[in-house]
């Protein structure tokens, strides 16, 4: 972690800050005390083994599991027991682990359902989409490379495009906070590194968080780096510090930790 | 305190009875997630079944048995019953899995079948469709190879099923001209099983008048549970059962035969919606309609209790027995006569049978409120995957 | 100005001109039997629409939906026993059962502007209502299909065994009341309201096209998709289906009125447990999500019903349960969707030689190859 980012950490209040957050699963602690914080236009990955509680940790930000105990502030503000289309609509996206696009319709008609504006269901049914909505999902096709299949079913795209079509809805729904769930697996090594560089350049004017499995990709994104495991905060900071980590290594190497996979 | 007992035991023998027809669904719906809307004409078939073993029994060499043919009819009827059921599997659901909608559509398809059919079926109804049915599986062993290599080769298929179906219905009505083939086995009125004496009485005990006909389903229920239990958690069949439930695509790779589970299971649940027929005919006649009675009591018991839990089912069924016998037989007026008239007049209003299940089925709606999951949810996270 | 005669508006304005020309032919033609066969049947047709916005387009499988129908029915039955009544009268089944007075919910519905609104606004209120309550606890899937019967049962036992209320199994008949002036059961009178039926048919499917068209309909589709991910964009999804589901309960209860006075009687057999899943079936035999053909199937399955139970009323239940078991297995969009998938089609290319392919037949048949294809021939342009 360089200097410039610790003093900024320090500095400016947090956007989004779990305190000794746990999720108990009928005894099965998925989380265990996590805590977290991210600056505004931070980008952050976090890493962790099988069962280390990652998804869960996005569940709980986004509204989908309520904490055991702990507490969920987005700038400031607690979002525990808050619905999840709310915490969508305070600002936080999310991206799913396997792509979830609307399989029956087309790639605009994703990107138009998604696009920043009111959601409900009169503004739909009476409202036409403005000329910036308009603009925005235009531009966003460009960004993600799909203006050849505006038309196309997303059911029918490629498992890659699949991926950028769902980058392209979170862009769309302009959230302050980025939840980036696996966003290159099953990608091939050039589009892993154009979304690097996308998540790269979003960060600044986002704060994004991205977990990740593949440790190269991580070391690209040339960010800090948190380690989960067993449900909590084993250590921060930069790729190359982790990975030195003697702990680190002991739960990715360590025989300790086979027997904690999770269904 | 004699209400007490007179209400518990004939909640009690209510609810066992829903116990029995939702046991069989709790297995399929909760083990599988099957949806199987036929369960109730699973029962019916059990109930025919005792029907015919009861015949059997009733003049001719076994006729000294008769007074336990009940005993042999409940084996027969998880016989039949399963048997069916295995074949509902075989031909309809197996190809339905992961399509809850889909399935519970097909399987009301297979209801309304099986009601037609113990109502039309006569000797010559039961030539005809065996006819066709072997023509169908046999005629394309007998037709050249090179036709079914053709790009109308799919329309050959259906082809060859239409006319052996064409040629069973002319078969049927042909001998439909004899008036012995022509007599339908049941028809479509109800039909009466006569209990074995010993099951007629009632067990005296002063004020408290229990018929033996509801001990011997109460005792039936608990040794159809007690059997369920020890198949699921003792037998080795029972334990692949529940790997499979839990996890299917790991239980494959350990060697499981999923398909042969699949089959298994379904043909107990099935067997056991069998069981549950031999018992309702003990409590009045039956008829081709009495799947439609039960189907959606069995499906909100399993709901209340939340499923793939058998204790679940059990509470759920009993309660809902005790308290729909509380509200429909209006008991509160005599526990409080001197209720406000208010009170009165509602208790009253709803002291029907018909009437205690709009109570009891509005108050599951407002319960499952509060709990979406049943009164036994499911743990874990196994239900979010 | 483009020929308006030739190719695509003519094959749009067919299926419209062909209706346009059955609704003024067919009551002059057909007997009075027929035609008022043909207007029970487009009624149905009301109702189906309504569940194909839900089911076909939302996800939701509604098995309940003949609570709203007889709803509807009822509203409108309740009025015409009163309406041809003089001051003071009751009518006449208040009397077997020793009733003196009106009970008090039937007084609005001596109001016809009451009953109008009541036709729709009440079943639409009822569905809402029993809607949020599912939907808000995410019940969803095949447990929403058996609260949604369980729902249906209780109303039925309700109506069913409430005589003094409502006249019970019996029913309510409409048949011999006077609507302006009119007896509901003369020739002119149900000639009227065929035309009637063909009107607000044509409406319900104006308007669930539009419903399902725009931005609305897609998010209606995303929530029968992939609902969760639609609610992580910010959408609450609760609202959306309990407001579709007050919709598709509107039309049922227009549907469940039309078919009343067709009929002449309502009665609880309109909340029987399998007529309520015999509309589903109606949608997936004409192809669900494609809306006309709700309406084609509620027709033709209830004209071939109607003809069956004339000749062989044995084989119906045959028939449809094999129905079911077909659509499920063989035919899972229906003949619309069928049809439009290219299906006859696929039939007669059976009988022709294999087409002839570009390049591998894989490669054809890659929408991705073709997008590609499609913008190089557009580049060369």
């Amino acid at each position: 972690m360089n200097t410039h980012h610790a003093t900024t950490h320090a500095a400016a209040a947090p956007l989004l800050e779990l305190r000794g957050v746990s999720v108990s699963f009928d005894g099965f602690w998925a989380l265990n005390d996590l805590n977290l914080r991210l600056v505004p236009g931070e980008l952050r990955a976090v890493i962790g083994p099988n069962g280390a509680g990652k998804t869960t940790f996005l569940d709980v930000i986004t509204g989908k599991v309520r904490p055991t105990k702990g507490e969920v502030l987005f700038r400031g503000r607690s979002l525990v027991g808050i619905a999840e289309h709310r915490i969508a609509r305070l600002g936080i996206g999310r991206k799913f682990q396997t792509p979830r696009v609307i399989q029956n319709l087309t790639v605009r008609r994703n990107l138009e359902l998604a696009v920043k504006g009111s959601h409900d269901p009169l503004t739909l049914l009476f409202g036409r989409l403005s000329h910036p909505q308009r603009q925005r999902v235009q531009e966003l096709l460009a960004v993600v490379g799909l203006e050849a299949h505006v038309a196309q079913q997303a059911g029918s795209l490629s498992h890659g495009q699949k991926q950028w079509l769902e980058i392209a809805m979170l862009l769309a729904q302009d959230p302050e906070l980025l939840l980036v769930d696996e966003p290159v697996a099953g990608l091939s090594d050039e589009e892993t590194e154009l979304t690097g560089k996308l998540l790269r350049s979003l960060a600044g004017d986002h704060t994004v968080l991205v977990i990740e499995h593949d440790m190269e990709f991580i070391r690209e994104l040339h960010a800090p780096v948190t380690v989960l495991h067993e449900g909590h905060v084993l250590c921060e900071g930069s790729m190359d510090a982790v990975q030195s980590d003697p702990r680190v290594i002991e739960v990715y190497l360590g025989t300790e930790t086979e027997g904690e996979f999770q269904p | 305190m004699d209400l007490l007992y007179d209400t518990l035991f004939n909640g009690l023998a209510i609810g066992s009875v829903l116990v029995l027809a939702a046991l069989g669904l709790a297995v399929v719906f909760g083990l599988m997630g099957v949806i199987n809307m036929a369960h109730g004409e699973l029962m019916m078939l059990g109930a025919y079944t005792t029907f015919v073993v009861q015949n059997l029994f009733k003049d001719g060499p076994l006729e000294a048995l008769f007074p336990i043919y009940i005993l042999i009819a409940i084996p027969v009827a998880f016989v039949v019953s399963g048997l069916a059921g295995l074949l509902l599997e075989k031909t309809v659901i197996r190809r339905l899995y992961g399509r809850p909608l889909e399935t519970l559509l097909a399987t009301w398809g297979v209801s309304l079948i099986l009601q037609q059919f113990v109502r039309s079926v006569s000797s010559a109804f039961a030539i005809g469709l065996v006819v066709a049915v072997a023509l169908g599986l046999l005629l394309p062993r007998f037709t050249p190879a090179v036709l079914w290599q053709r790009r109308w080769s799919p329309l050959l298929g259906i082809g060859t099923w239409v006319g052996s179906g064409l040629v069973g219905v002319a078969l049927a009505s042909a001998l439909g001209e004899v008036r012995a083939l022509d007599q339908p086995w049941f028809s479509a009125r109800n039909i009466d099983v006569t209990a074995p004496q010993w099951l007629r009485g009632a067990v005296d005990l002063g004020a408290l008048n229990m018929p033996t006909a509801r001990l011997f389903i109460i005792a039936l229920t608990a040794v159809a549970l007690a059997g369920v239990i020890w198949f699921l958690q003792k037998s080795v069949w029972g334990m692949r059962i529940r790997a499979v439930t839990q996890n299917r695509s790991m239980s494959d790779c350990l060697g499981i035969p999923t398909e042969t589970v699949d089959a298994l299971t379904f043909l107990v649940g099935s067997g056991l919606a069998g069981v549950a027929g031999v018992a309702v005919t003990l409590l009045g006649s039956v008829g081709p309609n009495l799947g439609g009675n039960y189907i959606v009591d069995c499906f909100m018991v399993v709901v209340l209790g939340g499923v793939g839990k058998l204790v679940g089912t059990v509470v759920a069924a009993l309660g809902i027995g005790v308290l729909s016998y509380i509200v429909g037989s209006g008991s509160l007026l005599l526990v409080w006569p001197a209720m406000p008239p208010a009170l009165n007049e509602l208790v009253t209003f709803f002291a029907t049978t018909s009437m205690a299940k709009v109570l009891v089925f509005a108050l599951i709606v407002v319960f499952l409120q509060f709990r979406p999951a049943g009164l036994f949810p499911q743990k874990g996270r196994l239900v979010e995957a | 100005m483009p020929d308006l005669f030739s190719g695509r508006s003519l094959r749009r304005a067919l299926p419209w001109l062909l209706i346009v020309i059955a609704a003024l032919v067919l009551p002059v033609v057909l007997p009075p039997f027929r035609l008022n066969l043909l207007g029970r049947f487009l009624s149905l047709g009301i109702v189906a629409l309504g569940i194909d916005l839900i089911w076909g387009f939302t996800g939701l499988l509604s098995l309940g939906q003949g609570i709203f129908f007889a709803l509807g029915g009822y509203a409108l039955g309740m009025h015409l026993q009163l309406s041809s009544l003089a001051p003071g009268e009751l009518p006449e089944f208040f009397g077997l059962y020793g009733v003196k007075a009106l009970p008090a919910f039937w007084q609005p519905f001596t109001s016809p502007l009451f009953t109008l609104l009541c036709i729709w606004v009440l079943p639409a209120l009822v569905a809402g209502v029993l809607g949020y309550l599912v939907f808000r606890n995410r019940i969803k899937g095949v447990y929403f299909s058996i609260l949604t019967q369980a729902a249906l049962l209780v109303f039925f036992n309700f109506f069913n065994g409430q005589q003094k209320l409502i006249n019970g199994t019996n029913g309510l008949k409409t048949d011999t009341a006077r609507l302006l002036g009119e007896l509901v059961g003369s020739d002119a009178m149900q000639r009227n309201l065929f035309w009637l039926t063909v009107l607000l048919a044509v409406g319900s499917y104006l308007l669930c096209r539009w419903l399902t068209r725009g931005r609305f309909g897609d998010a209606l589709i995303a929530i029968r998709d992939d609902e969760p991910r639609l609610r992580f964009t910010g959408y609450n999804t609760t609202v959306y289906k309990t407001l579709v589901f007050a919709v598709a309960g509107a039309m049922a209860g227009v549907s469940g009125a039309l078919y009343t006075v067709q009929s002449g009687i309502v009665s609880p057999q309109y909340m029987a447990v399998p007529f309520s899943i015999e509309m589903v079936i109606w949608v997936a035999v004409g192809g669900r999500g494609t809306l006309i053909g709700a309406v084609l199937g509620a027709v033709l399955i209830n004209y071939a019903k109607s003809l069956v139970s004339e000749a062989l009323p044995e084989t119906w239940l045959f028939i449809q349960g094999g129905l079911f078991l077909l659509v499920v297995t063989a035919l899972p969009d229906g003949l619309v969707g069928w049809w439009r998938s290219g299906g006859p089609g696929r039939i007669s290319a059976m009988f022709s030689a294999p087409p002839a392919v570009a390049t591998y037949p894989d490669l054809e048949l890659d929408p991705a190859v073709q997008a590609e294809r499609a913008k190089l021939e557009g580049g060369a342009q």
